[in-house]
């Protein structure tokens, strides 16, 4: 922790106030000698041995209160002088928005699972950000919102992926692909990509990093209203940048070139899901990208960081007050 | 004008009883050797008086004692010998300063000695000045006397030196006296026992030591004490230094005992005045010592 002083004149201020107050002090008593009591024959005391000693003592307290009290100046002086120490903040206004927009078609359930247990996990750890779900086949349908409540998107997210494993229990049995089926055609990317692009909150106002988790294998079946590279440039636009993962690349294929080709243009990545990436390795990528953009100039405060100096300030002179009231300065 | 003198008679008369001041003026009378056979008249019996001027005739005639009063031969020399130094103005044991007791105790026998019709005389000084006044029989003179007394001690006036005081004496004091040495608590030296010898072979010495204050706090005393004579402080905590306290009460005991063996073996009778209510007590007990160490 760098420690700097902000106001380094204020050490010499107080040292300037601490040699006036000493040589006052070094005054007044001899000022102070008139008003003791004159006695005669002061040698019946000072020519005793024991004088002697109880005269050390006397001096040893006083040479200990002068040192507490200049102690105490100095580390006051220190103290007056503003020890500051910078502070960083980071706000968290530049946390991201993540909105996961998955292909519910029947070859992607399998993948779909998967990355909903390692946004489960993640979404544990999460602060400030926000996860939104947006789930696609024929028509696309918003699971939930970009919302910041993490319990709620923990169950929504387990609840999905009991529903894509075909594991809920009886209590909570739902049909997941409710109002995915009411387009002509399965698996219309360009629109659910479109959708999930619009489901970003405040897009004219919002600073806040955007992204999208796009899953799906691009095979299209159907008449869409948006093609891929239309809901490409959408994101561009909203400057939404999106990560697909493929789970079937079977190497230069049009429609796994295409999505590279939509997901890159938009400044995200793509990753074809294969022996050597598995998904949550993926997620960590996706983060490990994402967090470039996050990385906003963190606030610099300068902060006082006196430390323990006052508390010393304080024991020192009030044994200073302490050793003054025991020698009756 | 009085002023002085009446402050001593005050004092005596609030501090003592007619009795007590009686067996002091007593006492006075009966320190004299040496006295004429002019009878002058009786007078009733005090303790104190000399047995052999018991006037038995007249007190088997009577129910009371009586004393055959002389006419007294001639007039004695009483000379009041003080120190003047700066030690004189500082605190007495007392509280008191220590200039107000002198004065006392000089303006006491200075009394006695007028109305017994002796002449009082004054020699004063200290390191650096020699005052005088010559003998003299009046109240007035006693009060100017006093007055100058009152004058020449002062807190920043010269040193003390009493032992150039008692040298001059010496020197200059021919006719043989009563002497009165007005001092305090000083250490007994080797010059002072000199001069004291030389000066009591041929005059009569009494000495009075003016109690100096307590060095040591007690009893919630927490004042810085200074030294008069060098302007050493004292602080309070010096004061209440229980080890010092010890050695010091040692020290002073020491002091007193050397002082008081020192006269005593010279013959000189000696007393300690402590303070203002006790001085007339002290000073009889005085007169009596010196009376008992002539016979």
């Amino acid at each position: 922790m760098d420690v700097m002083l902000l106001w380094p004149w204020m050490l010499a201020l107080v040292g300037v106030v601490a040699v006036v107050l000493a040589v006052l002090g070094l005054w007044l008593p001899r000022r102070r000698r008139d008003r003791g009591l004159p006695v005669a024959h002061v040698d019946r005391m000072t020519s005793l041995a024991a004088f002697r000693g109880a005269l050390l003592r006397y001096r040893l307290w006083i040479g200990g209160a002068l040192l507490a009290s200049l102690a105490g100046a100095l580390i006051a002086g220190a103290v007056a002088s503003r020890p500051s120490g910078t502070h960083a903040n980071q706000e968290d206004d530049y946390k991201r928005d993540i909105v996961l927009c998955l292909d519910v078609s029947g070859s992607m359930i399998d993948v779909d699972a998967e990355i909903l247990g390692v946004y489960q996990q993640i979404a544990a750890e999460l602060d400030g950000e926000r996860i939104g779900m947006r789930i696609f086949d024929a028509s696309s349908v918003m699971s939930f919102p970009l919302t910041s409540d993490y319990d709620y998107i923990a169950a929504q997210l387990g609840r999905y992926e009991r529903a894509l494993n075909g594991t809920l229990g009886p209590e909570e049995q739902f049909n997941y692909q409710a109002g995915t089926a009411s387009g002509l055609g399965a698996s219309l990317v360009g629109d659910g990509l479109a959708s999930c692009v619009l489901d970003f909150a405040d897009l004219e106002q919002s600073e806040r990093p955007r992204s999208i988790i796009l899953a799906t294998d691009n095979i299209v079946n159907g008449q869409q209203i948006f093609t891929l590279p239309q809901a490409g440039q959408l994101a561009v636009d909203h400057e939404v940048r999106v990560y697909a993962i493929n789970p079937f690349d079977w190497g230069g294929d049009p429609a796994s070139q295409e999505l590279r080709d939509t997901a890159e243009g938009t400044g995200g990545a793509y990753f074809p899901l294969d022996f050597a990436q598995t998904v949550p390795q993926i997620v960590e990528r996706v983060n490990a990208i994402e967090a470039g953009y996050i990385e906003t100039p963190p606030q610099i405060q300068v902060v006082d960081r006196p430390g323990a100096l006052p508390l010393v300030v304080l024991i020192l002179v009030a044994a200073a007050c302490a050793v003054a009231a025991r020698v009756r300065l | 004008m009085e002023r002085r003198l009446r402050k001593v008679k005050t004092t005596m008369s609030i501090h003592a009883h007619r009795r007590t001041l009686e067996l002091l003026d007593g006492e006075y009378a009966s320190i004299h050797h040496g006295r004429s056979h002019d009878f002058d008249d009786l007078r009733e019996y005090q303790p104190g008086d000399e047995v052999k001027d018991i006037d038995w005739k007249a007190t088997a005639r009577s129910h009371v004692p009586l004393i055959k009063r002389y006419i007294a031969s001639r007039q004695h020399n009483v000379l009041l010998v003080v120190d003047s130094g700066r030690n004189m103005a500082a605190t007495a044991e007392s509280g008191e300063s220590k200039r107000e007791l002198a004065i006392l105790v000089a303006g006491v026998l200075g009394y006695l000695a007028t109305r017994h019709g002796d002449r009082v005389a004054l020699l004063m000084g200290d390191e650096e000045r020699r005052q005088d006044m010559q003998e003299g029989g009046s109240e007035s003179h006693l009060e100017r006397m006093l007055r100058r007394i009152d004058e020449a001690i002062e807190i920043d006036g010269p040193r003390s030196s009493l032992v150039d005081v008692l040298e001059h004496a010496v020197r200059r004091m021919r006719r043989r006296s009563l002497i009165v040495v007005i001092a305090d608590d000083l250490a007994y030296t080797h010059d002072l026992d000199v001069h004291l010898g030389r000066l009591h072979a041929r005059h009569e010495v009494l000495w009075v030591s003016i109690g100096d204050a307590d060095l040591m706090s007690r009893a919630g005393d927490h004042r810085e004490l200074v030294g008069v004579d060098t302007g050493v402080g004292l602080p309070a905590f010096l004061r209440r230094d229980r080890g010092l306290r010890r050695a010091f009460d040692g020290a002073i005991a020491e002091r007193r005992e050397r002082l008081e063996t020192g006269l005593r073996s010279l013959g000189i009778a000696s007393v300690r005045v402590a303070s203002t209510a006790t001085a007339i007590g002290s000073l009889f007990r005085l007169l009596e010592r010196h009376r008992r160490a002539r016979r």
